[in-house]
């Protein structure tokens, strides 16, 4: 497949997903501008950090550093920890799953490979969409802070709002290759759906407790959540080392969906 | 003339884990041929040729594309495909489905999709939700026929396809076989392919258990010819009459006398004439009841 004919097939599947697409854009965009045009009633109110402060040190990481009352601190808690990750989430594993298994289970991926393309190709031109989605959404996650932060006092360096949202596409990177790797593996995409969002809860989890309990700690190591280091990456901008970590573990699972994709029979 | 061979298959055995899939097939398709796939639900077909397109891996054995590994992407250059069941993303046009499944193709231009949309009579600017199956059977014939490939993997073609558009889809395929492609149709009725097919593969329960031109097929024709006589007794100069003629069996079955002759039968009426006949019947001699003994497991008997 020449070069014209895999953009020829790229365009034909963000035609396919272009109102999906447009969709989460302006879902995401408008939830975010809502969230941060709240900090005004809540900026400098340190009694709410204290409330935070006050629960169990187990607890405690799993809400994340939590300072609601400064500009970086009200993102990261609001936006960044929680909503922001949760909603991508949805859209990551559940559009990996689809990609491959779901065309498949959709009886759809007969006609695209009885075109003259590999399976090798058709895995990475699905997943180059995939990964320009995501990259987009978090791009489109980023410009009501950028544009219009000043305007609702949530003056955030650039460099540090990059930096977050750096990291923030390489969690849902891997997530969105784990997925789509199983799902496509199995041929079924509720072993995506189902085992990718499982892994996303346990780790959090172990993430989170892993912080206050010893003999926790040592499994962090294998937690997304740890190499997304929210908290270093909004405050100190340091995004390089985990996110380098986090797609290179989501392309592990690229490979490997790869190869298994290619071995396998599909059904029909 | 001999045809050259452009789909091959040696020894393809596929399985499905324990579950069979198709055994030890060897079949060819031949440029200029129109290849009739036929065998009851299940028998194979849509397995073997969703190998050919290396949509599922042999267990065993090969299947090549003018001897090109059908593992090959380049192998399927020259092969458009029609699926059996045939699913298309609901909330496009037949235009954007066009454009979606033959993106990785070379060989298909705007003025053969209008003249094969326009034949068909299908309007491609609607969105494939809003079609009939058989409209969108239609863009499935759309996007099968219009490229320039020498090579046509159809299963099932005509499924929800009323007679007026068959007759027209049939002389599609014609004119596609008679500029040297090589079609493989695949179907569980053999009215569907009895008019265009030049060869018929019958596969049951995933074996090959006929390869055959059409040609033979219909020389091997035998009908049956029910002759109840004014007189039974005078079967003695019937049988007398026909008697030297090797392509006639008679046999008597209570007053009733069964002929069968194998081509032509003037000399079957004329020795009819010499005694008054009561009745005529003419039974089976029809491609459907020779194919059937390969069709149904009863078969094995009558070989």
């Amino acid at each position: 497949m020449k070069i014209n004919k895999s953009i020829a097939f790229v365009v034909s599947e963000f035609q396919l997903l272009r109102r999906s697409i447009l969709g989460w854009i302006i879902a995401i965009f408008l939830i975010v501008s809502l969230t941060n045009a709240f900090f005004p009633s809540i900026k400098g109110a340190s009694e709410l950090d204290e409330i935070f402060n006050q629960l169990p040190d187990t607890l405690q990481p799993l809400f994340g550093n939590i300072q609601l009352s400064t500009p970086m601190g009200y993102l990261l808690t609001e936006t960044y920890l929680f909503f922001l990750p949760a909603v991508l989430l949805v859209y990551a594993i559940g559009r990996g799953s689809y990609t491959l298994a779901g065309e498949e289970e959709a009886g759809t991926l007969d006609l695209l490979l009885s075109q003259p393309i590999s399976r090798n190709k058709l895995y990475l031109l699905k997943s180059f969409v995939l990964l320009f989605t995501i990259t987009l959404l978090t791009t489109v996650a980023m410009m009501p802070t950028l544009l219009f932060g000043s305007a609702f006092e949530l003056d955030i360096p650039t460099k540090n709002l990059l930096s977050i949202t750096i990291s923030l596409t390489a969690l849902i990177y891997f997530f969105a290759l784990f997925a789509q790797g199983i799902s496509s593996a199995s041929g079924r995409r509720s072993a995506g759906i189902v085992i990718a969002s499982g892994f996303a809860f346990i780790s959090y989890l172990i993430d989170g407790l892993g912080q206050a309990i010893d003999w926790l700690e040592k499994f962090r190591i294998l937690t997304p959540w740890k190499w997304y280091n929210a908290s270093d990456s909004m405050f100190e901008a340091e995004f390089l080392p985990g996110s380098l970590i986090l797609i290179s573990a989501g392309f592990v699972f690229l490979i490997f969906g790869m190869i298994k994709f290619n071995q396998r029979t599909l059904s029909s | 003339m001999v045809s050259e061979s452009i789909v091959k298959t040696q020894n393809l055995t596929v399985r499905y884990g324990k579950a069979r899939g198709i055994n030890n097939i060897n079949l060819t398709a031949s440029a200029g041929q129109v290849l009739g796939l036929l065998g009851p639900n299940g028998s194979g077909k849509t397995t073997w040729i969703r190998t050919v397109l290396d949509l599922v891996h042999p267990t065993e054995g090969s299947a090549s594309i003018y001897g090109l590994d059908s593992r090959k992407p380049e192998a399927r250059n020259v092969v458009s495909y029609l699926p059996g069941e045939l699913n298309l993303p609901k909330r496009i046009s037949g235009n954007d489905i066009i454009r979606r499944f033959t993106s990785g193709r070379k060989d298909v231009s705007k003025k053969e999709i209008r003249r094969i949309s326009d034949a068909l009579n299908v309007d491609l600017s609607r969105k494939i939700g809003a079609l009939s199956k058989g409209n969108r059977q239609k863009v499935g014939l759309v996007l099968a026929l219009a490229p320039q490939t020498p090579v046509l993997l159809l299963d099932e073609p005509t499924s929800g396809l009323d007679p007026l558009m068959q007759k027209i889809f049939n002389e599609i395929v014609e004119d596609k076989s008679a500029q040297g492609a090589c079609v493989v149709l695949s179907s569980h009725v053999l009215s569907e392919l009895e008019n265009l097919a030049s060869r018929i593969a019958v596969l049951r329960e995933g074996n090959l258990v006929l390869d055959e031109s059409m040609r033979n097929l219909k020389d091997q024709i035998e009908p049956r010819y029910l002759v109840k006589l004014v007189n039974p007794s005078n079967d003695a100069l019937v049988r007398a009459a026909l008697f030297t003629n090797p392509n006639v069996r008679i046999k008597r079955i209570d007053d009733t006398l069964e002929i069968k002759v194998k081509g032509p039968i003037d000399q079957m009426i004329k020795a009819l004439s010499r005694v008054e006949v009561l009745k005529l019947d003419q039974r089976g001699g029809d491609l459907e009841e020779l194919l059937k003994t390969f069709y149904s497991k009863e078969g094995d008997e009558n070989k």
